[in-house]
């Protein structure tokens, strides 16, 4: 057995043993060897068998961190947005507060930072109803995570086929927003009666900019 | 629809696609636990699979878990969308490789695409062999690979071999026996495929001249 063929070996020793990462063993070997070792591999893993169910080694997984996003994408209303927000978020190494915070200035709301941040809280909770959340919206989130706008748009079309028996549209509100005294007539004509999770309407004295931030976030367009 | 829950044995049983139903399945019928199952058992199945693949191609700097969880995620979401036709698995390969093509072309320079060999360091360059007795010539390894990338495992073995020098019997022999293909390569075969990637790395080289 040739030392290529022997390491490849020792690597599907480890892929069946749950250590897939073939770096270990593609660095011992250089030039054409290392290369005829990562066709091997690669070979390999596109007919490997699938790892066997082990709820052991699920806990705490890759695997497992994988399942709530991607639940909450299937039945938000959402779309990908709970996947995709943290992913790029990620790749920019931007952290949720700053994001708002940024977000909130670019919407010219900063006052209103709390209230931008229960929106895209909800966003990457798949609880907020995409089809209200503002091209503006979505402008000045796309600038900030260098994507573009309809990449966003796109990605928020809630997955086909969805029904959501058994669920609530979990961000709007059952019932229309109730009129505040002094409240400006723009904003109240774009409250559609949605309002973020969580608001039970006494927490805090409504800011004139929370209403702009309510129409962005769900009066659409 | 009746949705019918199974324990997490019976589902790891199942195909990838079956799996797949079933998670539509329990999401029509409201059952959130049971989606959340089905999704759990199948990213578990293939995350090592993706991982693997990803840590193959790419430095010992790089987080290919992080890779990974992005395009297992991208996969799941993209069958639910009717963006694939087939088998899950083969999307899921394909996912994979173009990823792994992102992440190269993000980091490739933009300058000097095609470097012949003029100067530079010696050991970036592969002596390919010519064909019937005519010179061979020199190209980057670069060059080499972004080919070889192209190929099926069994194309880029027989390339690999044909640049050490190997006799197309010979060739033909060690890939039928470390890949065991579908179709056993003969001498033939081998010579078609070492043909056409000289003439490809002539072609790279003139186009870059």
């Amino acid at each position: 057995m040739d030392r290529v063929e022997e390491i490849f070996n020792e690597y599907v020793a480890s892929y069946l043993a749950g250590e897939s990462d073939p770096r270990p063993f593609t660095g011992q070997l250089d030039g054409l060897d290392r290369e005829e070792l990562v066709i091997l591999i690669d070979n390999y893993l596109t007919t490997a068998p699938g790892r066997k169910w082990d709820p052991e080694a699920f806990r705490g997984s890759q695997a497992e961190a994988m399942v709530e996003p991607l639940a909450k994408s299937l039945v938000g209303g959402s779309g990908t947005w709970p996947s995709l927000l943290p992913e790029l978020r990620h790749q920019r190494r931007i952290r949720r507060k700053d994001l708002v915070a940024e977000l909130a200035l670019a919407l010219d709301v900063p006052e209103s930072e709390e209230r931008v941040a229960e929106y895209y809280h909800g966003m990457e909770q798949g609880t907020v109803d995409s089809s209200g959340v503002s091209q503006r919206v979505l402008m000045a989130l796309g600038k900030i995570l260098r994507t573009k706008d309809v990449v966003l748009r796109e990605a928020g079309q809630a997955i086909a086929g969805m029904d959501l028996k058994g669920q609530q549209p979990t961000f709007a509100r059952l019932s229309p927003a109730p009129a505040k005294k002094g409240m400006d007539s723009d904003a109240m004509a774009g409250l559609t009666g949605q309002r973020s999770p969580g608001f039970d309407g006494s927490h805090k004295l409504e800011k004139k900019t929370d209403l702009i931030v309510d129409r962005l976030f769900t009066g659409g367009n | 629809m009746d949705f019918h829950p199974q324990s997490d044995s019976a589902l790891d049983r199942l195909t990838d696609d079956e799996i797949i139903d079933y998670i539509s399945s329990a999401r029509r019928a409201g059952s959130d636990a049971h989606m959340r199952q089905g999704i759990g058992i199948l990213a578990f199945r293939r995350f090592d699979m993706v991982k693997g693949r990803i840590g193959n191609k790419v430095g010992a700097d790089v987080d290919i878990e992080d890779i990974a969880m992005q395009v297992m995620t991208n996969a799941i979401e993209a069958s639910f969308k009717g963006e694939h036709m087939g088998e899950f698995v083969n999307m899921l390969l394909t996912m994979t490789a173009r990823r792994i093509a992102d992440f190269h072309a993000a980091k490739k320079p933009e300058s000097d695409p095609y470097p012949t060999g003029d100067g530079g360091d010696e050991d970036n360059y592969i002596a390919v062999p010519g064909i019937d007795g005519h010179e061979g010539f020199s190209v980057t390894r670069d060059l080499v690979m972004r080919d070889l990338d192209d190929l099926s495992p069994s194309h880029r073995l027989v390339v690999i071999y044909d640049i050490r020098g190997d006799s197309a019997a010979q060739i033909a022999d060690i890939v039928n026996n470390k890949l065991d293909p579908e179709n056993p390569m003969t001498s033939t075969n081998v010579h078609k495929i070492t043909s056409r990637f000289r003439e490809r790395m002539h072609v790279a080289i003139r186009g870059a001249g």
